[in-house]
């Protein structure tokens, strides 16, 4: 069991190797402006979906995480555009904020039967999607926020691309690492016994409710670093990709990559964003009279055969079934007819 | 201020008797099977559009309804065996994934189909205006206030008084007990979620002459319908209906009175509020299910 | 009463128009070993339910150790020591053995979300400490072999025996098994009871529900029979062996038919056939 344990802790320690030395390495292979951009794009939502994963590891479902990666980059942009703070305090600050915001849906939301609590966080990010729209003198309304003031570390001031892909790169390594790390141990274990049977944990004296409020709190933090960052990568920010939709487009990475596996923030931001552009421009060609969200639909089916065929996520479905075709074939070696033992009755 | 108000709740009873009947999809659903089908509002946009199109046919309104109603109910099966059937007994939120990934898919090929543009349908019976208490009904909204109320009562019937009927209570009251009986519940299911097809494609329809039909109703309808639905306490279908009227005032209401934009934004907090109220006994039932 | 360490007090719940328990009475010494025993659907399971907080009582409430446990959740009474397994097994089947039974040392590590966040040393310790006594607490069962297996490929007999063993490592002052036998092998179930017998040796005391009469009689020190939901008898093992009520509510004499007809209860008779209502 000792080797059970430090087995997993290896692959994790490699992967983390694996991911900085690719990180380090890539810019220098794909350099183009286009490649920079979308590596940024996918390193925020990879911070995004590794919340929805926390999340989902404590066996929840969140609609309204955009609201919270929204939520983070108006508190930042704000705070540095109207009261001239600078962007290194108004980041921590306003995850700090989302962290409170989340604190406050979740008391009453999270002692919810599942259902009730994804129906709750989804009217959460309606309601903030609407804030956004309405509160035209503070949020700028539809038309948004213009000239949020860049970040500068240690005074030098970021602003290329290249500069936010370390920067981004960089948070998601160690995000990824406290993610790991927070899914072990004794608070690791209440949360896998959660996910697996919530009157089984309490049973134990697992406090559930106060694990799920960790979780919730901690994936709202997540998204609203991603958020906050993103406000002073883009310098501009409206209301439109913090809506519904971004929700649901979040919760596919999440579910692409595996709701309770923190490998699957990074894997299914990938997959999906790089699938996401390759869909915008293949699409219209195949069917050139349509245009807006057709993808939606796309998104819904292999969001069904997701949860059909590969309930844990691609990565753990791919493990899987090489696990089951190497037992076939060993099985299938040693001649014997039955390749399953019978599990109980 | 006060002169608006007939209009504003004139206005709210006709789209709530609409709500009502989606809340009512989400109701059976929920009772038979125990999760919250997330795409019930998709079979209401389903309905409208393929009754637009079947009528371009230059067939007869009544004929065009009853071929759409029977279409989605089609749908509404197909989508419990393909999409959902194979998912019973993982973890619910499977089940509330897959409901979302069906009204995406639902949607986005309504889009594909159907286009961005909204459709028409003509009123069932074209005529003059009623004035009420200083208020306007379009007889559209009389017909849709009319069929929400008839739909309950014929499902009243059917559960109270018809052989079906109570087989689908005692399903949602003892699956097991059912089985011994010889009841499946997963036929059970199918005719749920069939019946709440139908039920959300007729609403549709109905409210296609007043709004026009697009591809993306399905997504409002149904988030409307769902606050309905958890007002009534999920599993009482008389409660989800009063539920939708009172959704459908409060956001006739919120529009007349505040700003428009903010109608949904307190459709929700309403939504919130109700749920904070109700915790303790939604805990508890959710606990004895676990269990 | 003093000696009591639990108290049912006069303890009943309703389920729509079905009562499951009604008016139970009845306390548990320190250091014993008490055995629930009655037909299927008598409500033993619900009670178990309702002393550990899953359900709340109509009426009546439970003390432990003179404190009010009605009304507090689950967890608390579970931190409090009152640990419990379950009739239909609640195992974490994606977890291995030994990970299990580290869950049940949850009550009494300490450490929280940034411990594990920044890893700090004290994380690390404590998971060695944990596994150490996961590992010492299968072997107790007689799982320690298994202890690297996913707890979904054990067969049932093993996982009762696993969910016993995350249990004791809870470290209870009374342990509340739930047909802690069933699904056991003849020798599976004497080697369990040695390892009840030895726990109630170092103080633990034990409240079980038992179908299997040669188990009650080898190792309760008192019977608590319920039938319907009602305490119809409470004794020793011998004395209840000989309580014309137990056997009648064994056997099913023709009085009680007329008894539970006359209550115009026929959902009851019918319930009697499936699993306790408790379990829903």
């Amino acid at each position: 069991m000792r080797g059970d344990r430090s087995e997993r802790v290896r692959r994790d320690q490699i992967g983390v190797a694996l991911l900085v030395v690719v990180m380090a390495v890539l810019p220098v292979l794909l350099s183009t402006a286009y490649a920079l951009t979308l590596l940024n794009v996918i390193g925020l939502y990879t911070l995004v979906t590794l919340g929805l994963i926390l999340l989902g590891s404590s066996g929840q479902v969140s609609l309204g995480q955009a609201a919270f990666y929204g939520l983070g980059a108006y508190a930042s942009a704000l705070l540095s555009k109207d009261l001239g703070w600078p962007p290194e305090t108004t980041i921590p600050l306003a995850i700090l904020l989302v962290a409170a915001a989340a604190y406050v849906v979740g008391l009453p939301t999270l002692r919810l039967a599942e259902h009730f609590f994804v129906l709750a966080t989804l009217g959460v990010g309606i309601i903030v999607n609407v804030l956004m729209v309405q509160l035209v003198p503070l949020t700028g309304g539809a038309s948004g926020l213009r000239d949020i003031p860049p970040l500068v570390i240690a005074g030098v001031r970021v602003a290329t691309d290249r500069q936010y892909y370390y920067l981004i790169w960089t948070l998601v390594v160690v995000a990824l690492i406290l993610a790991r790390n927070i899914t072990s141990h004794r608070t690791g274990r209440a949360l896998r016994a959660i996910l697996a049977s919530e009157v089984g944990a309490a049973a134990l004296g697992i406090d559930v409710s106060r694990y799920k409020m960790q979780a919730f709190v901690l994936s709202a933090s997540y998204a609203a670093l991603a958020g906050a960052v993103y406000a002073h990568y883009i310098r501009f920010i409206s209301p439109s990709p913090f809506s519904l939709y971004a929700s649901l487009f979040f919760l596919i990475m999440a579910v692409v990559g595996g709701l309770t596996n923190i490998w699957g923030g990074l894997v299914g931001a990938a997959a999906v964003t790089v699938l996401d552009q390759v869909i915008r421009a293949q699409l219209p060609r195949v069917l050139p009279r349509i245009g807006g969200e057709y993808q939606t639909a796309i998104y819904g089916i292999l969001l069904v055969l997701i949860m059909i065929f590969f309930p844990s996520g691609i990565v753990r479905g791919a493990l899987d079934i090489r696990r089951a075709l190497g037992r076939v074939h060993a099985t299938g070696r040693a001649g014997h007819g039955a390749a399953e033992p019978v599990d109980g009755e | 201020m006060l002169a608006l108000l007939p209009q504003l709740l004139l206005t709210g009873l006709t789209v709530g008797s609409i709500y009502a009947l989606v809340a009512l999809g989400f109701v059976l659903i929920y009772n038979v099977t125990g999760f919250l089908n997330f795409a019930q509002g998709e079979f209401s946009m389903l309905g409208a559009l393929l009754c637009a199109t079947v009528l371009t046919w230059h067939l007869p309104l009544p004929l065009a309804a009853l071929l759409a109603v029977a279409a989605v109910c089609l749908l509404g099966a197909a989508t419990e065996r393909l999409a959902v059937e194979p998912a019973y007994g993982s973890h619910p939120l499977t089940l509330i994934i897959i409901t979302f990934g069906v009204s995406m898919a639902f949607r986005g090929l309504a889009l594909m189909v159907w286009g961005a543009d909204p459709y028409p349908l003509p009123e069932f019976s074209p005529g003059p205006v009623l004035v009420l208490l200083g208020g306007v009904l379009t007889r559209q909204a009389l017909w849709a206030i009319g069929f929400s109320i008839v739909v309950v009562g014929a499902l009243f019937f059917f559960f109270a008084h018809t052989v079906p009927g109570a087989a689908v209570r005692a399903c949602a009251d003892n699956p097991f007990a059912c089985r011994l009986v010889g009841i499946s519940p997963r036929r059970m299911a199918l005719f749920a979620f069939t019946l709440s097809a139908g039920l959300g494609a007729a609403a549709g329809i109905v409210i296609t002459p007043i709004t026009g039909a697009t591809y993306d109703m399905g997504l409002t309808l149904g988030l409307k319908g769902f606050v309905a639905a958890v007002i009534g306490g999920l599993t009482n279908a008389p409660a989800a209906v009063v539920g939708g009227y009172l959704v459908g005032l409060i956001e006739a209401l919120t529009t007349g009175y505040l700003a428009p934009g903010y109608g949904s934004a307190i459709t929700f907090l309403v939504l919130l509020a109700v749920l904070f109220l109700e915790r303790e006994g939604l805990l508890h039932g959710a606990r004895r299910r676990q269990a | 009463m003093s000696a009591s360490l639990l108290d049912v007090r006069d303890v009943s719940r309703r389920f729509g128009g079905l009562v499951a328990v009604q008016r139970v009475t009845f306390s548990v010494a320190s250091g014993e070993i008490v055995a629930i025993i009655g037909p299927n659907g008598a409500g033993k399971t619900t009670l178990f339910n309702i002393i550990t907080g899953l359900v709340a009582p109509t009426s009546g409430e439970v003390r432990y150790r003179g404190l009010r446990l009605t009304g507090l959740p689950p967890e608390q009474i579970a931190s409090l020591g009152v640990i419990r397994t379950f009739q239909n097994l609640i195992i974490f089947s994606e977890m291995t053995a030994v990970e299990n039974v580290m869950v049940g040392c949850h009550r009494w590590t300490r450490t929280g979300l940034v411990d594990a966040a920044l890893a700090l040393p004290a994380t690390a310790r404590e998971d060695r400490q944990v596994s150490q006594a996961a590992l010492e607490y299968l072997a107790l069962v007689g799982l320690r072999a298994r202890a690297r297996d996913l707890a979904r490929d054990l067969p049932v007999g093993q996982q009762r025996l696993l969910e016993i063993a995350r249990a004791l490592a809870a470290r209870p002052t009374s342990l509340l098994l739930d047909e802690p036998t069933a699904g056991l092998s003849a020798e599976e179930a004497r080697h369990l009871l040695d390892v009840i017998r030895r726990v109630r040796a170092d103080g633990v005391t034990f409240v079980v529900i038992e179908h299997n009469m040669d188990v009650v009689m080898d190792a309760a020190d008192r019977v608590i029979v319920l039938d319907y939901g009602e305490k119809i008898a409470e004794g020793t093992p011998q004395e209840i062996q000989r309580d014309p009520r137990v056997i009648a509510a064994y056997l099913g004499d023709e009085t009680e038919d007329a008894d539970a007809a006359a209550r115009g209860a026929g959902e009851v008779a019918h319930e009697r056939g499936l699993p306790d209502r408790g379990a829903h």
